[in-house]
């Protein structure tokens, strides 16, 4: 149940998060855009946009720290070792997510109480901290890939600039920024083709507006996530074979290309959709590639977390031989703390998490229902 | 003792400002939403619509600063992660379950606290104070958590409290039997170790804190039996087969056996300042909001003179002062009592160099008797000594919240008997002294617990990461963050206070 829980509170918190990257994007640019043009629906659009995004981020971050408490619980030792060495990019990934929520608190409560220009200004404050947390973030994922800039003279210390010099990490950053953005062109496409069959005619101009940047942005990340499988084939080869395996016939430890076969058809059918849709203007084929979409991050993030299982880093060869040994429990995912594995912590889990978990569904909900007089 | 002179001086205080940021805000989100539930419930009761509005606007601010109060507890929770990886993994390792729960109390907290705002309009209005009362019940729910957490790094269960000169104080401690036949019993009982019982399968011993704490600085820092004081307290056997095992396996089995008997989930809730600190914030957290909110009404009638800032006035006054006669006469009570039992030292560096009445006093509210027998700061081996800066910035704490008690019941007697209007720009000064004082609260706490990380069994400077930032680092993270600050701050003067008022 150990891995389960970790899967679940990490995939929504990349889904969520993924929206939010891509709504940090979109909304100020559409008031923007919306103000200049005098379009009060462009403006309205992205002020329920705003409001969707501003609860869907708090859960956000509510499954990220989950994540984080979760593994702390599950591998104490580990978060121990990251604690030690990951400062730099661990601290900035978090002076990022402060200013984050407080330039999106700013751009919530200073809707029309602003000069447009300077919400505009604290909208792309938003936008590029929204961008950038992840930054801190790849890269400590980078390291779990291959532990480049771990020195152990004088004393087990990170190098920084090294640890950014990680291929992995250079491929994985962008591709995972783009793919945000995909996954959230497409969703509103999603939204916009729903309300343009439910006779709004001005969703059509939108839906295919973000239809096109989808495809776009779909096919950059498509071309990126072959660079990062291939840096892995190169630097990780443990973790590339697992994710790989039985699709490439190569031999895996833990065979896990059944969730990229998932993945892959997933994309297929979005390119799919996406042609049908921009070819003959078919709305209701649009509609499944908002779903799709998301599904395909969490596929994705799930495949990446977990292909290089039963470790926590993929590629332990570079690390000196007597260090491994010491490390080697460390970083086993198979030998989580022994008073966490319990069956009663379990059910509490659940017993906690599903009412939760369609309370937080409620909320949203809740959130973009208009409001009765 | 010099507070500075202590281990990590510059992250300690990155950390303070870290949490204390987050605290600041989180307050805020323990008291409003009781504020904001009680006036809706009158709103139902009585119809009168200002009663609704002040339940708007009180939610209104809650759900300003909440956002950006849990992004700053998630960089407290990475900062301690960072800044104190080894005290992060004790806690994982050994006492995680209070954390664990309360990711969902946070996730509740998140879920009903947006609910109440958002949903207003879109309920009906029953339901809608339901969610009121879930937000509060998450916000408590998760305060109670982290809390005991702290309680158990102020006293933690099983600490036994006694003659320096006895080797206390002393942690108990259930050692599996395993480990016991491994362990040379007449070198340990030399040392001090006391034997308490037997259960089927572990002994329980009393070991000296001195040596827990030399133990855990060995385990952490990755040291083998050899290289370890744990070494001499070894068979020659023992010895032999297990010189090169690393000491942090051994502490491990230890402490989870011992974890495992005193309760897994229960463990943290069992410390004997628990109750005492868990009540104490809760009210902190009501004390400063209804202050805030005090002021907030005061000002907005003193600029308008509307009807709905005139009650709000009155329904926050009621609030302020209810909750700081509580927070003083019972809670910070039980706290001080608690304190002066379990943190010795504590209460004698608080004490250290007061004048005879003032010692009389305390040592009357802490035993019943103002002649009461306690350990003095110059009896504390130095070892165990805490900064005496906790003397300073205790009086002043309590010379605050008096003059604030003071100021409420002067405002309900004006208010209530008098039937005046005391609406004031001055009054805005009162929520900033409801924060210095539970700033301070929080201070001599933290500060006083020096020079343990965890009271009995870690100190500073095993807790703390082996890569820290530079000075100049932790100056500019410092900086960024109380930048931060001055931003929501202004935010909510521009949006809230502006606006509403």
């Amino acid at each position: 149940m150990i891995l389960e829980f970790l899967a679940v509170t990490l995939g929504l918190h990349v889904m969520l998060v993924n929206l939010g990257i891509g709504l940090s994007a979109v909304i100020p640019f559409m008031k923007r855009k919306g103000e200049r043009e005098g379009d009060e629906y462009l403006v309205k659009t992205s002020r329920n946009f705003m409001k969707f995004y501003a609860s869907a981020y708090a859960l956000a971050g509510v499954f990220g720290t989950a994540f984080t408490v979760f593994l702390l619980s599950y591998y104490p030792s580990f978060i121990g070792l990251a604690g030690n060495l990951m400062f730099v990019p661990f601290g900035l990934s978090i002076l990022l997510i402060a200013l984050h929520f407080l330039s999106l608190t700013l751009y919530w409560y200073g809707w029309n109480k602003f000069k447009q220009e300077t919400h505009f200004a604290i909208g792309l404050v938003m936008m590029s901290s929204a961008i950038m947390i992840p930054l801190g973030f790849r890269a400590v994922f980078g390291f779990l890939n291959v532990p480049m800039g771990l020195e152990l003279q004088p004393k087990p210390h990170l190098n920084v600039l090294k640890a950014l010099t990680n291929p992995t990490f250079l491929a994985l950053y962008p591709k995972s920024i783009l793919a945000s953005l995909s996954a959230t062109f497409l969703v509103l496409a999603s939204v916009f083709a729903y309300k343009y069959t439910k006779g709004d005619e001005r969703a059509y101009e939108l839906a295919e507006r973000l239809a096109k940047l989808g495809l776009i942005a779909l096919t950059l990340t498509v071309v990126l996530g072959i660079t990062y499988a291939g840096t892995l084939n190169l630097y990780a080869n443990y973790k590339f074979s697992n994710a790989f395996g039985s699709l490439l016939g190569i031999r895996a430890e833990y065979d896990l290309s059944w969730i990229l076969a998932i993945k892959m058809t997933l994309i297929v059918i979005q390119f799919a959709v996406l042609g049908i849709f921009l070819l003959r203007k078919n709305f209701r084929a649009l509609i499944p590639a908002g779903f799709l979409a998301l599904a395909g991050v969490f596929l994705g993030e799930m495949l990446n977390a977990f292909s290089q299982y039963p470790y926590l880093i993929a590629e332990v060869s570079v690390i000196p031989e007597n260090v491994r040994v010491a490390l080697a429990d460390v970083i086993n995912l198979a030998k989580p703390n022994p008073l966490t594995t319990m069956e009663s912590l379990y059910l509490l889990t659940l017993a906690f998490l599903i009412p939760l978990l369609i309370s937080s569904v409620l909320l949203v909900y809740l959130v973009v229902k208009p409001e009765s007089s | 003792m010099d507070w500075a002179s202590y281990p990590a001086f510059g992250d300690r205080v990155l950390s303070m400002i870290g949490i204390e940021i987050h605290w600041l805000i989180l307050q805020y989100v323990l008291g409003l939403p009781l504020m904001a539930v009680i006036a809706e419930i009158i709103w139902l009761k009585t119809k009168n619509e200002k009663w609704l509005k002040i339940s708007r606007t009180l939610a209104k601010g809650f759900v300003m600063v909440f956002a950006v109060g849990a992004a700053m507890g998630t960089a407290s929770e990475f900062g301690l992660v960072l800044l104190w990886p080894n005290l992060t993994e004790a806690a994982g390792k050994y006492i995680f379950f209070p954390l664990y729960a309360e990711v969902f109390a946070f996730l509740m907290e998140v879920i009903f606290v947006y609910m109440f705002y958002y949903a207003w309009k879109k309920l009906p209005s029953k339901a809608h104070i339901i969610v009121g009362i879930l937000a509060i019940t998450g916000a408590w729910f998760s305060a109670t958590m982290i809390v005991s957490v702290n309680s158990y790094m102020q006293a933690p269960t099983g600490i036994l409290i006694g003659d320096y000169g006895h080797g206390y104080p002393k942690l108990t401690l259930f050692v599996p039997n395993d480990i016991v036949s491994a362990l040379n019993v007449k070198a340990l009982q030399n040392a001090g170790m006391d034997v308490l019982g037997k259960t089927k399968d572990s002994a329980i011993v009393a070991l000296p804190c001195s040596t827990v704490r030399q133990i855990v600085s060995d385990a952490f820092s990755g040291r083998i039996i050899r290289d370890s004081v744990l070494y001499g307290f070894l068979t020659t056997q023992a010895k032999e087969k297990l010189a090169n095992v690393p000491v942090k396996v051994v502490l491990d089995a230890i402490m989870w056996n011992t974890v495992k008997n005193f309760g897994v989930y229960t463990i943290t809730f069992q410390s004997p300042v628990f109750v005492a600190s868990v009540l104490h914030s809760i009210m902190a957290g009501i004390t400063v909001s209804a202050f805030t909110a005090l002021a907030f009404y005061a000002y907005s009638a003193y600029r308008r003179s509307k009807d709905v800032a005139k009650l709000g006035f009155k329904y926050s006054l009621v609030f302020a002062t209810i909750a700081i006669i509580l927070q003083g006469l019972v809670t910070g009570h039980e706290m001080g009592v608690a304190v002066a039992e379990w943190n010795r030292e504590k209460f004698a560096a608080i004490l250290e160099g007061s004048p005879k009445f003032l010692k009389s006093i305390e040592l009357f509210l802490a035993y019943g008797n103002p002649n009461a027998k306690y350990v003095e700061y110059s009896e504390i081996p130095n070892a165990l000594r805490p900064p005496t800066i906790i003397h300073t910035l205790y009086y002043l704490k309590i010379g605050l919240a008096v003059s604030l008690a003071v100021t409420a019941l002067v405002l309900a007697y004006m208010v209530f008997i008098r039937k005046k209007e005391p609406y004031s720009p001055y009054l805005l000064a009162l929520p900033v002294v409801a924060q210095v004082v539970s700033f301070l609260g929080w201070s001599v706490r933290e500060i006083g617990r020096k020079p343990w990380t965890i009271y009995g069994i870690m100190d500073v400077k095993t807790a703390h990461t082996m890569n820290p930032p530079d000075t100049i680092t932790a100056g500019l993270i410092a900086l960024y963050f109380v930048v931060l600050l001055l931003a929501l701050g202004y935010g909510i003067y521009r949006f809230l206070w502006r606006c509403e008022g």
